[in-house]
């Protein structure tokens, strides 16, 4: 469902990625890992659709990069669940809001809304917070409520760039347990770290990157 | 999609910045109310230029000693004439109750004889009341026999000819000089409000909002600031309005079209500018 056809991207210039080829199947879990600047965190962008190969295609679902029009990005994005290190949350809206958002951007109807997010909160046990401003939770509760926002349209893929890279070691772990728990339940993860012990502790299939090459999976 | 939620959010990010808030309709409502003033000294003008044209006659003056019968074939022909309304025709004698009534003297008494023409007042179609139009009229009835002289307000029909454009253009200008002005001053509020609101964006693109519903906020707060303006505008040209009535020139005329025009001006100038900013900035994102 995710395909990656001999993509090579130049970003002003210098080479990110080298004629990558690699296949991601419905419902898999596999870390992209290798040093800062290997190209991990361009290879979800290319999967959500933020850039673009140069040469080679990427496939997600039914979407190619070669073919999509701009106007069906945003379809593409509600397939997937998009998590980042600094979590990319709104300041001035309460964690109920933050999430809700993601559902009110794509047009779901209030009703619907409250019920879904009450759902995803007590999911990932953030319910308790859900009147509170991301400023006023900590950095665990604050990846968690990100972790909601990415799977509350049901994604059939979480994207997730060094979610625990702002944690320490007990948030790190409740977040991936998180992750294990939502992969269970048949959503595909592709999670970009560095962080060698968390996948020692929960152990799937490898993508190593360095210098933009893949060099083992 | 929820037209609702994007007026909400359009006007949660009205009050956000508030001072931004403050002076960019601050600069609205007085390019508006320029314009307004501009349209009102404009539809004054064109009051006045109607007036005199409407009033604007041309006299033909004919040769003294002609009777009715000739004078009322000259009458005939002129009523012929392209461009002629009416024709008047004024006899010696009348024309002599006419000196009276001005000068307060009989003509008769004073000289011992009516050396007053008989004449034809003419009124023309709106169409010709313009200098060229009276003046190619004139060259032609001068060549008619028992035509003496032909006289009409050359010098006043001049002016309004040749200022009266120059006065629209120059009005013109300056309210599409103004025009553009607030929209810039509008199009640099709302690309500020974009640059700070980046994050939001960002995330609302993350989570598939498409690029209507992501401009949406954004042009129901470039309305807001538009609308606000034009209001706010119209209140003050309408105190200025009462005031110029009441101290300055009591026949100054307005009306509503022109408080609809400023309002729906600030309007289109709060749409245009913000569509043009989160455009711009979209087509740098997607």
């Amino acid at each position: 469902m995710i395909e990656f056809y001999n993509v090579s991207l130049n970003i002003d210039g210098k080479a990110i990625l080298k004629n990558v080829s690699f296949r991601l199947f419905k419902g898999e879990f596999a870390y992209i890992v290798g040093p800062s600047g290997a190209g991990k965190s361009t290879i979800l962008r290319l999967i959500y659709m933020d850039t673009f190969p140069d040469q080679g295609m990427v496939i997600v679902n039914n979407y190619s990069s070669a073919k999509i029009r701009a106007h069906e990005i945003p379809y593409l994005r509600r397939e997937l669940g998009v998590v980042f290190q600094d979590f990319k949350l709104l300041p001035d809206r309460t964690v109920y809001e933050n999430v809700a958002f993601a559902l009110r951007a794509t047009g779901v109807k209030a009703k619907e809304i409250r019920h879904r997010v009450v759902r995803v909160l007590n999911e990932v046990n953030v319910a308790q917070q859900r009147s509170k401003l991301p400023e006023q939770i900590s950095g665990g509760e604050r990846q968690r409520v990100a972790i909601a926002r990415a799977i509350i349209n049901n994604p059939f893929i979480v994207l997730a760039d060094e979610p625990t890279g702002n944690l320490d070691a007990q948030n790190s772990r409740e977040i991936m347990e998180i992750f294990e728990r939502i992969n269970r339940k048949g959503t595909a993860i592709l999670m970009a770290t560095h962080d060698q012990l968390l996948i020692d502790q929960y152990p799937h299939r490898v993508i190593k990157i360095e210098e933009g090459r893949i060099v083992s999976q | 999609m929820s037209l609702g939620f994007s007026i909400k959010e359009g006007i949660k990010g009205f009050g956000r910045a508030r001072m931004a808030t403050f002076v960019t309709i601050t600069s609205v409502v007085l390019a508006l109310i320029m314009i307004g003033l501009f349209i009102l000294l404009a539809i004054n003008i064109d009051r006045w230029v109607g007036e005199k044209r409407k009033h604007l006659e041309v006299e033909v003056f004919l040769e003294p000693g002609f009777t009715e019968a000739q004078a009322q074939k000259i009458v005939q022909k002129l009523k012929e004439l392209p461009g002629v309304r009416t024709v008047r025709y004024i006899s010696q004698e009348e024309a002599a109750r006419r000196f009276k009534k001005e000068f307060g003297r009989d003509v008769q008494e004073v000289l011992g004889t009516n050396p007053l023409p008989p004449s034809c007042i003419l009124r023309l179609q709106p169409a010709y009341q313009n200098a060229e139009s009276i003046k190619r009229l004139s060259r032609i009835v001068r060549t008619w026999d028992g035509v003496s002289d032909v006289v009409y307000g050359q010098e006043l029909l001049k002016v309004i000819d040749r200022y009266v454009t120059l006065i629209y253009l120059i009005i013109g200008g300056l309210g599409l000089v103004l025009l553009i002005v607030a929209t810039v001053l509008v199009h640099n509020a709302i690309r500020l409000i974009i640059y700070a609101r980046h994050e939001t964006i960002e995330i609302m693109k993350l989570v598939g909002a498409t690029r209507a519903f992501i401009r949406r906020p954004f042009l129901v707060e470039g309305i807001l600031y538009g609308a606000i303006g034009g209001a706010i505008a119209d209140v003050v040209i309408w105190i200025l309005m009462g005031v110029m009535k009441n101290w300055v020139y009591a026949d100054i005329i307005q009306n509503w079209q022109t408080y609809a025009i400023v309002l729906a001006l600030g309007i289109l100038i709060g749409f245009i500018s913000s569509e043009l900013s989160v455009n711009k900035y979209l087509n740098k994102l997607i």
